[in-house]
């Protein structure tokens, strides 16, 4: 029940945001529909840290801004793969360990992989994940590390 | 000033669209599906952005603001789902990626 409160304010400041109303009626209408569906996710079992997360919300939105500077910097160099006439292609595979992890990392971090230009994730697993990338670097657990360890920091609260 | 605010918008718009057509030049320059898988998430990334970003500027403090913040992270979220569908699908019927070590093992590894 205690997770009751929290998704409460997020589904109300959503209504909120999306209509734009601010009439008694509508706000009624709004707390009503919230309700009901509050009522559903309950009866649906799905009531829990996950529909209310705001413990993970700092780390979470600081991992946010680190990987939107991982994407721009990997848009350009995908950018000038595809506008230089001389650029070649070196794709790779690569086998990436993803042990000791929860379900919500390994999402998080297969998820981050795709989202960035010049590697996607082909196949992800309870203990692994099989990536394919543009450019092959020096070594590609390295490659990938600094994103494990803040995916991991980011979704479990651990290094 | 708005109105600066709003040109600066435009411009932002116009880069997305740039982006956008890089994009698809990479997709038909690209060899394979899963290159090419790239080349698009230039335009799911960087292209929708951009163009959020810029009709943001354009849209200035208002409840369309909200709206596109919403569309934004909607888009991030959904994107990587999708494109990993697409490189799974390819995977599991049996496509080979191009690789530049033919020797790499590529298969039976996750």
């Amino acid at each position: 029940m205690i997770y009751v409160p929290g998704l409460f304010i997020a589904l109300i400041a959503l209504w909120l945001a999306l209509s734009g109303h601010g009439e008694a009626f509508m706000v009624g209408l709004a707390v009503v529909s919230v309700i009901l569906s509050i009522l559903l996710t309950m009866c649906l079992g799905l009531m829990g840290r996950e529909a209310s997360p705001y413990h993970r919300l700092v780390p979470m939105a600081r991992y946010a801004v680190w990987l939107m500077g991982e994407i721009v910097k990997s848009n350009v160099a995908v950018l000038r793969t595809i506008i230089e006439p001389s650029a070649r292609l070196r794709p790779r595979l690569a086998a990436l360990d993803a042990d000791g992890r929860s379900e919500l990392a390994t999402a998080l971090f297969a998820n981050s992989i795709t989202l960035t230009p010049g590697t996607v994730t082909i196949e992800a697993a309870r203990d692994g994940l099989l990536v394919h990338s543009l450019h092959d670097g020096a070594d590609e657990q390295d490659e990938f590390a600094p994103m494990a360890a803040r995916s991991l920091m980011a979704a479990d609260g651990r290094g | 000033m708005a109105e600066a605010i709003g040109w600066i918008g435009a411009v932002l718009v116009i880069a997305a669209v740039g982006l956008s057509i890089a994009g698809a030049v990479g997709v038909l320059r690209f060899p394979d599906v899963y290159t090419r898988i790239h080349a698009a998430s230039i335009t799911d990334t960087g292209a929708a952005s951009l163009m959020t970003l810029g009709l943001l500027l354009m849209a200035g403090f208002s409840p369309a603001a909200i709206k596109l913040c919403i569309v934004w992270v909607f888009i991030m979220l959904t994107s990587p789902a999708a494109a990993h569908a697409l490189a799974g699908a390819a995977f599991g019927s049996g496509h080979r990626p191009v690789l530049a070590d033919p020797r790499q093992p590529s298969e039976d590894e996750a």
